[in-house]
């Protein structure tokens, strides 16, 4: 790999490396809260109070890191090639099921940190989060479709 | 990813668990971890393995090619890896009937922390295709 073309391609695998590690983070970061909704059901604990504790926070970041640099590296990787446009459906599409992810994620961990909070009400509460996780789980999954299969592209 | 996922669950509780003070606290938390390694990693490990034979069947790069070497490098070295983990795991849920086990969980960690770097490395042979 040498010249202009070169340097061209070398940005590519750099960018597309730190976006796919990174939507790994994101993934990892979800399965590490319902690995925390499953380890802190009410009666059958299988965490600590305060390792839930450190798991969330844990998890907190690498979500942050992982939504945050998922998005950024993917736009700027939109930009980078010239076959794909921020505006395609599949890129829009993705954004907005982003949006709803992270939105719905983010409300979820609010909803479960209230429910450790107020154990008379933990039950309809961690129900809610529940769905909400769901519907974050179930955009992040959309997003890895339109991310394969690229529709439209 | 749901093999990196749940890596990466096990690693995060057993680094707390290493640091945790009390040991009613770091036994719980080690068993949360075995099972986790059992009923999330090791399922996890055949789909991945399952499904990039198959992606590679389909697609038009050689079998011969470095990035894939790398990647079915890893992929091996990882099933062993992962195998000794789940042995010490087996052990160490019995010990910690008697109190014991830590030795095994912190060989566990360090081995799960191991292959999560791995598998970044072969994230990057996956993107990047090195020739």
């Amino acid at each position: 790999m040498s010249g202009f073309p070169g340097t061209l391609a070398a940005v590519y695998h750099t960018l597309l490396f730190l976006h796919v590690l990174l939507a790994f983070v994101l993934v990892a970061a979800v399965m590490l809260f319902w690995a925390l909704i499953l380890g802190t059901r009410p009666g059958r604990p299988a965490l600590t109070p305060g390792a839930a504790m450190w798991l969330g926070r844990t998890g907190a970041i690498a979500v942050g890191i992982g939504s945050l640099g998922v998005l950024i590296f993917g736009i700027w990787l939109a930009i980078e090639r010239p076959e794909y446009h921020p505006w395609d459906g599949w890129i829009i599409g993705s954004l907005v099921l982003w949006a709803i992810a992270t939105g719905t994620g983010q409300k979820a961990g609010r909803v479960y940190q209230q429910a450790a909070m107020n154990p008379g009400e933990a039950v309809a509460l961690r129900g809610k989060g529940l769905r909400l996780q769901v519907v974050a789980a179930v955009a992040l999954i959309l997003i890895l479709v339109l991310m394969a299969w690229k529709p439209g592209a | 990813m749901l093999l990196v996922g749940g890596l990466f669950v096990v690693s995060a509780a057993l680094i707390y668990a290493w640091r945790a003070k009390e040991d009613g606290d770091e036994a719980k938390i080690r068993r949360f971890a075995y099972l986790t390694l059992f009923f999330v990693v090791l399922p996890a490990f055949f789909a991945m393995r399952i499904g990039a034979e198959w992606v590679l069947s389909a697609s038009p790069f050689s079998d011969n090619a470095n990035w894939v070497g790398i990647g079915f490098a890893i992929s091996d070295a990882g099933f062993v890896v992962l195998i000794i983990s789940l042995i010490l795991a087996g052990f160490g849920i019995r010990r910690m009937r008697t109190g014991g086990g830590q030795t095994g969980a912190r060989v566990i960690t360090v081995l799960s922390v191991a292959l999560l770097i791995a598998y970044v490395v072969a994230i990057w042979a996956m993107t990047t295709k090195p020739s």
